[in-house]
């Protein structure tokens, strides 16, 4: 299935393609931004003849570098595998951000080696994450925790279910639905991204909170929120189909049911 | 074809509805529109659409003045106007109303008595062949939609009146589409029973040569002519033959396909279920391989396997059915086939269907091998007309050849045993007769609903 993605909103959702967009660009500014004010050594960041100047005017006046990584092919889409442009095709750089040049030479070399511990170290990604990635990434690109299926319950910060339509809140591919450390990381991300537009931000973890159906079948994922129904090519074919229910954790409602088993065993 | 729809309400709620599930979970109220808002946005999407029809819910139960205006309003845009309805409202004063905004009406009919037990059980009085009648008598352009159900097709007894039924109508000149009942357990017939169902129906529409869809589609379709959505290889989020403006004034799809909430259309129309169902196994819910692929393309998405458009439709049985059955008769007739190809394959005819034919008919050449010296085609040339082999094959395929309309002494013909002919003459020249005129039928009279 050739890389695609398509948002159709349900009647009176009209404006979420464009709001969809909008968090994809949040998130990107966010991305910058960790890298500026020291959350994390490193970002990825795409670069072609359009943005190159404003990149670069923007990296100087931030004290920051720009180091350009490999050229890749040109996609409208969001896409987990990168492709090299063929011969007299349009591409543009995959670059890094970095605050120093010897992070900006660390992260490239480590990028060529395919290092992915360093790279995402770098990135600021959790170790846990990181050997989840290592181990399932090379199998399974899918980037849906690739064993779950049914009713899933997780913190909006690990949901990347909604990541091929822009909206996410970190970086990496959590390694489970419930990850304390990709929350913790996400809480810095979310008040990076609340410090550039907060209701937008506000915005993007109400709907990676609501109720999700995420559905792989036939080399297409559907998934279902409460505004709209999202399409994109999966990277395997499955021929039964993987759905995940998706919950938010109620941090809140948790807190009030430990409390009240407490004060029960207490009466006893 | 755009549907205007002004409401989702209903006044008969028949039991298999399609809108059924929407309106379990949804409020609908009939006078909840802005009929003005509705003819601006009428106007205003004039120009991207060929055709509209007042549809709904039950479009009658907005009353006879809104009916007027939204008509009115549609014969000012496209010089005639078309209306989806049960029918049960219908009075001289709505007749009047069709005739003076040019209206095609079509009507949702299961049959008389019995055979609409699922739709008008609470208006056993209402006799709609009455308003057929008086319509047709007041000159106004009907169809008729009948959806097959157990109801009108569930035991050969009922099929027999159908069948009457279908026969009274043409004595009227009214023709229109035969729908299986789809996604309602309990009220659609069984596979098994669907495609012998269909393929009797088949047969008898040939031989009285009534022009209903499906069959008329299905010819359309081995033709690789324009047919019904069903077949057209439909994009379940942006439905290419049925798009549907709602009281809000915003656009939405075949509501097929909006069974749990609306889903908005998208901007644009693509080939993705075509795509899936192209390169997926007939073993796993696709369509790879099938030799009707690009007549059929997966059928109507609303009825997918498991309810699930990425699969093709749960009635591919008795669509495939009814492929053979006209992919032999137009065979038979010496039309050409043109949409029988395999996926990548370059033949438009597959080998084997070809050697088959041959088999079949020996001295038959298929039409496509354009060999001018195959007397055997022109059934007129034709010492024997229909070789037993082909008749016998036909009746593989159709069981009901050999008992189809057994009751009526005015088509023993049918009935080999009684005929001296196996494949009789009067058959046959009506084939001929019927089959190229079926390829040329003015569907312009059901193009209020063009959509099933």
């Amino acid at each position: 299935m050739k890389d695609f993605t398509k948002i159709i909103p349900k009647q009176g959702q009209e404006e979420w393609p464009n709001k969809l967009g909008l968090m994809g660009a949040l998130f990107h500014q966010a991305e910058y931004q960790m890298v500026k004010n020291k959350f994390r050594q490193a970002a990825i960041i795409n670069v072609d003849h359009n943005n190159l100047p404003a990149i670069l005017e923007q990296a100087n006046k931030d004290g920051l570098l720009l180091t350009p990584l490999n050229k890749i092919a040109i996609t409208d889409r969001f896409t987990a595998i990168t492709q090299s442009p063929g011969p007299g095709e349009p591409f543009i750089w995959r670059s890094c951000i970095t605050r120093t040049r010897k992070d900006g030479e660390k992260f490239k070399q480590a990028d060529a080696e395919h290092n992915h511990r360093i790279v995402g170290q770098m990135l600021g990604y959790p170790e846990c994450c990181i050997d989840y990635f290592i181990q399932t990434f090379p199998i399974d690109h899918c980037p849906i925790w690739v064993d779950l299926r049914g009713s899933v319950s997780g913190y909006p910060e690990c949901n990347g279910m909604l990541r091929y339509f822009g909206p996410k809140i970190t970086a990496h591919l959590s390694c489970s639905p419930a990850c304390k450390a990709t929350k913790e990381i996400g809480k810095v991300w979310l008040k990076t991204m609340q410090g550039i537009n907060k209701d937008l931000a506000d915005e993007l973890y109400r709907l990676l909170a609501s109720p999700i159906t995420w559905d792989s079948y036939h080399g297409v994922v559907q998934i279902e929120t409460p505004y709209f129904i999202g399409l994109n090519n999966a990277l395997f074919i499955l021929k039964k189909p993987r759905i995940i229910n998706w919950r938010a954790i109620n941090e809140r409602q948790k807190i009030k049911i430990s409390s009240k088993k407490k004060l029960k065993s207490k009466k006893i | 074809m755009l549907l205007v729809l002004p409401h989702l309400n209903c006044n008969i709620f028949c039991h298999y509805c399609y809108e059924k599930s929407y309106r379990k979970q949804h409020k609908t109220e009939t006078k909840s529109y802005n009929l003005d808002f509705i003819l601006t946005r009428m106007e205003e999407l004039r120009d991207s659409y060929p055709g509209m029809c007042l549809h709904g819910g039950e479009p009658l139960m907005i009353g006879k003045d809104d009916v007027r205006r939204i008509l009115f309003r549609m014969k000012e845009l496209y010089g005639k106007s078309s209306i989806q309805t049960n029918g049960v409202l219908i009075d001289n004063d709505f007749i009047n109303i069709f005739k003076e905004c040019s209206t095609n009406v079509g009507l949702s009919h299961d049959g008389p008595g019995e055979l609409s037990k699922y739709r008008l059980y609470k208006f056993k009085n209402v006799n709609l062949d009455d308003k057929v009648r008086a319509m047709t008598k007041a000159g106004v352009s009907l169809s008729i939609i009948t959806v097959v159900s157990k109801a009108n097709a569930g035991t050969d007894q009922l099929l027999d009146k159908l069948k009457a039924w279908l026969l009274d109508l043409h004595k009227m000149n009214i023709t229109g589409r035969l729908n299986p009942c789809g996604g309602a357990p309990g009220y659609e017939l069984s596979q098994d029973r669907a495609k012998e169902v269909y393929l009797n129906l088949a047969l008898f529409c040939l031989q009285h040569n009534l022009k209903w869809s499906p069959f008329t589609d299905i010819m359309h379709a081995l033709q690789g002519k324009s047919r019904v959505c069903t077949f057209m290889g439909c994009d379940p989020f942006c439905t290419p033959s049925a798009a549907e403006l709602l009281a809000d004034g915003s656009v939405t799809n075949c509501m097929r396909l909006n069974k749990e909430g609306i889903l908005l259309r998208a901007p644009a129309r693509d080939y993705l279920r075509n795509d899936i169902l192209s390169q997926t196994s007939q073993e796993f819910g696709g369509c790879q391989g099938c030799q009707y692929w690009s007549a059929c393309q997966g059928g109507c998405p609303g009825m997918a396997i498991n309810n699930d458009w990425r699969n093709r439709t749960y009635l591919c049985d008795v669509w495939k059915a009814l492929f053979q059955f006209y992919d032999k008769s137009l065979a038979f007739c010496n039309i050409q086939d043109s949409s029988c190809n395999n996926i990548g394959g370059e033949s438009p005819c597959p080998p084997e269907l070809q050697s088959q034919l041959k088999e079949i008919a020996p001295g038959w050449t298929h039409v496509d091998s354009g060999n001018p010296a195959s007397p055997a085609l022109n059934l007129s040339a034709s010492p024997s007309p229909c070789p037993p082999e082909l008749q016998s094959q036909l009746k593989e395929i159709a069981p009901g050849w050999t008992h189809v309309d057994s009751g009526s002494p005015a088509s023993p013909a049918l009935n080999p045993s009684a005929s001296p002919s196996p494949y009789p003459p009067e058959l046959q020249s009506q084939l001929k007769e019927i089959a190229p005129g079926w390829l040329h039928a003015d569907s312009d009279h059901i193009d209020h609903a063009d959509h099933i």
